[in-house]
């Protein structure tokens, strides 16, 4: 990165960040309680899992203490059933669930989208096939064709996310053609292809762009999603290998000693992806009463 | 003004506000209206007037947030029903006044059959509130209703569903749904948009006879001007949440007062018989939230005067059952 | 007048049909997508060549695909499911055990969350925009973040451990052991169902019947419980039903942690033991109960709603 091509990138920074103030939408997510809630919860765990390394009292491996011990002195969250730190764990957890649910958006997004924006604009056939693979990818429960998939392919991060992507990129596909059919409509749309534009182009330059607000809201509210379905996949021993600093793996190995009272191994990682959830899922809500069109203005007599 | 007994419906001074997040919307902004037993008063202006609002507030059937009846009264029969209960009102609307509404496609509760509808005004009211019909009685209650209001083989049609009716057919059911009981004052919003011009003589032939012999008094709403010189007795015109003239049929319509009036309907005054839809004038209706100052017409009139930006004019007689709301009159009664 | 309803169910029947074959080719070619000699992983390390060779060929391995499949697609139809290798019983059998378990469970976790999750989304659009609304909708999205694996966790630990209520880890088949599971998958799914009876009730109490209802003189209750409601189930029936895979696939979590003998369990117990034909087996099952779930969904739409029920406009 050149120093002109940064000093560009802050150029177009402050402007649009301006217009983005500016805009209806964040007029509404300001007063909105639900986006500062909602941001507060993502900040602080966004910033756990980059500055894990520095949080971390103990180091994930290391079997620190008596296995089992209760939450207090050294150990603030206790010691899971090998001695291991569970706060120093739980930190980095936030880790590998924000990478996971972020690489399995992206792959379900890129996909979705890809097929949503296929299917809207050639219409006809490409559409119908499509659209009756979206539905049946919808109805179907994902960790069921995800839970067979590892079955039979085996466990492992590249499996986890191969699996839950199976279904994943229906919501997407659904829509990104939906967008896509409204928009090919428009005017600018119809003059591109006059002037000849190829259909790729035409689908990433006019259409793509103005689809992008209900995708952003869909992204915003498919993560949460994806780290609970990746940490259930964890929990049952299908996901990430069963040793790692996971919430999903954490609950996993936790299981067993449950039964002897052992409470703090299963608490602590289930309350971290709950609460991961609702940060996204506050400002998602928010994020998806702003942007949208109808809500923003009453019924007058 | 005639005199309390003759009087079924007078409207004072009503204002229904609606307090919206862009600010207040004066719908309604000091309305004055009388209705005499009997008597159809056609209630005239361009959407977004106000007209709808002012039904709705007399029935008392505004959407509570965010609107409001903020001030004024409505003596049904001299009694105030502003001053009543909820459960009082449940009494009142159905039997001593109700509503005929807009659309027919949307205004029938579509899971229930009309012989059901139509039934349950009936049930409620007549059998158990006042005791005037036996439960066995309603179902033939139901069918002369629908008789009434002329739609063929009713027992039948008792059993249908709304979807399977055609427009003209759901009209009449909703006519036929504010028949039963003793009604008082009639409220038909808009009684004739959208049907042909074959179905709306039918349906204001129907009006016409059910007045006659059910002695009703209707505030009839609508834009249509040709319905109010076929079928109504006098005409208020509304403009921006206020009554802007009001007076007898043939008063008004043969020398037009108000600009507003006026410009309503041009070409020339004889019309009667045909049918005319309001001229639109130019310039935009004023908005609600916030109106211009002085007479809100004043914008868009032809003949306005450096007052009229200021001052909002008063009511005044420029003749007999013939009443103005513009500064050119107040003027030359040396007000 | 008949044909109209029936009309309208033969023609989802009919569109099942294909979509079945489909499924059942995909998950079937699964198996022959697999990387390594799932034949010899079965037989495990110590099988000498001869046992893999029996392995292969009891698994069809050794045949053309889409032969087998045909085979395979014959037998099933007979009802015959084939032999699961590491439990040494007829996969059948162990489905008609299982597959029962799995729908009881699911029917509870509904009832739960129709039971709750109804009255709160009423009352949340009743009382829209004030405390109330947030409040519900607050218990809502509540449920709707908690990991149902972990609530499972943590109903285990209070109920079980802590409080000694339920058996907790029974395994049995009675209905104490049914209660946890059921309010834990049902609570899941409570928060989706007053959220969308909540929506409807909304869009319903909008609609200009509702105001000429009320011009009629009806009490508030009438119009509200009769026809506000009524109209407000129509899309919450078909809707609710569609969320039933979702149950489904809850179950393989819920039934894993409970112990509960059904079919979700089967699954991750076939999976743990590398029977492939279990696992195969039991996802074209789901598969099955989803199509199910859709024709219902539909099915309700279809009684529901007047419009379709009675036909068109003459």
């Amino acid at each position: 990165m050149s120093l002109k091509s940064i000093v560009n990138l802050l150029a177009w920074i402050k402007p649009a960040l301006r217009s983005i103030s500016r805009s209806p939408a964040w007029l509404y997510l300001k007063r909105d309680i639900r986006t500062w809630v909602g941001l507060a919860l993502i900040v602080t765990i966004v910033g756990t899992a980059i500055f894990a390394d520095f949080i971390a009292p103990f180091d994930i491996r290391e079997r620190a203490g008596d296995p089992h011990q209760p939450p207090g002195g050294r150990y603030i969250l206790g010691t899971d059933h090998l001695g291991r730190d569970v706060f120093s764990r739980l930190i980095h957890g936030s880790r590998s669930a924000l990478m996971v649910g972020l690489l399995l958006v992206s792959v379900t997004g890129s996909i979705g989208i890809t097929l949503g924006l296929l299917a809207g604009y050639y219409g006809g056939k490409v559409d119908g096939a499509i659209m009756r693979a979206v539905d049946i990818a919808l109805s179907f429960p994902g960790l069921v064709l995800a839970a067979a998939f590892v079955g039979f392919f085996g466990s492992g991060l590249r499996n986890l996310i191969i699996a839950l992507s199976l279904t994943g990129w229906a919501g997407f596909a659904r829509v990104t053609r939906g967008q896509c059919l409204a928009i090919r409509k428009e005017e600018y749309v119809e003059a591109a292809h006059a002037i000849g534009e190829k259909p790729r182009t035409i689908m990433l330059r006019y259409i793509f762009p103005n689809a992008v607000s209900p995708l952003i809201v869909m992204i915003t509210m498919t993560l949460p999603v994806a780290i609970i379905l990746a940490s259930a996949m964890s929990f049952l021993g299908l996901g990430v290998p069963p040793d790692s600093a996971d919430w999903g793996a954490m609950l996993y190995q936790a299981q067993g000693a449950i039964k002897d009272g052992i409470w703090w191994p299963a608490l602590f990682p289930g309350l971290a992806i709950m609460i991961t959830v609702l940060g996204f899922n506050f400002f998602g809500d928010a994020l998806r009463d702003a942007l949208d069109p109808r809500l923003r203005h009453g019924r007058h007599g | 003004m005639a005199r309390s007994k003759d009087v079924l419906l007078k409207v004072e001074g009503l204002k229904t506000y609606f307090y919206t997040e862009e600010g207040v919307v004066r719908a309604v902004d000091g309305v004055d209206l009388e209705i005499k037993r009997g008597e159809i008063l056609g209630l005239v202006g361009e959407s977004g007037c106000g007209k709808s609002v002012t039904a709705l507030s007399i029935m008392r059937l505004v959407q509570s947030p965010p609107g409001r009846i903020v001030s004024g009264r409505i003596l049904l029969d001299g009694e105030d029903l502003l001053k009543k209960s909820e459960k009082e009102m449940w009494k009142i609307r159905g039997t001593k006044i109700s509503m005929i509404f807009q659309d027919p496609h949307t205004s029938l509760d579509p899971a229930f059959t009309i012989g059901f509808q139509i039934a349950e005004p009936i049930e409620l009211h007549q059998v158990l509130e006042r005791k005037l019909l036996k439960k066995e009685d309603v179902p033939k209650k139901v069918e002369e209703m629908l008789s009434l209001v002329k739609i063929p083989d009713p027992g039948h049609r008792v059993n249908e569903y709304p979807h399977q009716l055609s427009g003209g057919v759901k009209r009449r059911v909703m006519i036929a749904l504010v028949l039963s009981g003793q009604r008082a004052v009639l409220r038909a919003d808009e009684p004739t948009t959208a049907l042909d011009v074959t179905i709306q003589a039918q349906i204001l032939d129907l009006l016409r006879e059910l007045r006659h012999k059910l002695k009703m008094s209707v505030l009839m709403i609508t834009h249509n001007l040709g319905v109010v010189a076929e079928l109504c007795d006098r005409v208020a015109v509304m403009y921006a949440g206020h009554i802007g003239l009001e007076g007898v049929i043939m008063a008004v319509v043969s020398r037009p007062r108000h600009p507003y009036t006026r410009a309503l309907l041009q070409p020339g005054p004889s019309f009667i018989g045909k049918r005319k839809r309001l001229r639109t004038i130019p310039g935009f209706v004023p908005s609600l939230l916030s109106p211009p100052p002085g007479c809100k017409f004043h914008p868009r009139c032809s003949e306005a005067m450096p007052i009229c930006k200021k001052v909002f004019p008063q009511m005044v007689r420029v003749a007999k059952n013939h009443f103005v709301r513009c500064h050119l009159y107040a003027r030359r009664r040396g007000k | 007048m008949v044909s109209g309803i029936y009309r309208f169910i033969l023609r989802r029947v009919l569109l099942i049909l294909p979509i079945f074959l489909i499924s059942s080719a995909l998950l079937f070619s699964l198996l022959y997508f697999k990387p390594g000699d799932p034949a010899s992983e079965l037989a495990g390390l110590q099988a000498g060549p001869g046992q893999v060779a029996v392995i292969r060929r009891d698994l069809g391995l050794d045949k053309p695909p889409h032969l087998r499949y045909l085979e395979w697609l014959g037998a099933v139809f007979n009802g015959d499911f084939g032999t699961s290798w590491k439990f040494y019983r007829p996969v059948s059998s162990m489905i008609a055990e299982r597959l029962p378990q799995t729908l009881i469970l699911s029917f509870a976790a509904f009832v739960v969350s129709v039971g709750i999750g109804i009255p709160l989304g009423i009352i949340a659009a009743l009382k829209r925009k004030t405390k109330v609304d947030y409040i519900c909708m607050g218990i809502a999205l509540l449920g709707a973040s908690i990991p149902n694996f972990w609530q499972a966790l943590m109903m285990i630990l209070i109920f079980g451990v802590w409080l000694g209520w339920s058996p907790g880890l029974g395994g049995g088949i009675g209905l104490e052991y049914l209660i946890l599971p059921a309010i834990t998958l049902g609570t899941a799914l409570s928060g989706s169902v007053s959220r969308i009876m909540r929506s409807s009730m909304l869009d319903v109490l909008n609609q200009d019947y509702i105001l000429a209802t009320r011009a009629k003189g009806l009490k508030e209750r009438t119009v509200i419980l009769t026809h506000a409601l009524r109209n407000a189930f129509i899309p919450v029936a078909t809707l609710l039903f569609m969320r039933l895979p979702w149950l489904f696939g809850g179950s393989i979590i819920i039934e894993t942690v409970f112990q509960w003998q059904g079919m979700g369990w089967l699954m991750i117990e076939a999976i743990r033991a590398n029977d492939f034909l279990v696992i195969q087996t039991v996802a074209l099952m789901f598969v099955v109960l989803v199509i199910v779930a859709n024709l219902l969904a539909d099915i309700s739409y279809a009684y529901l709603n007047p419009k379709i029920r009675y036909g068109e406009e003459r």
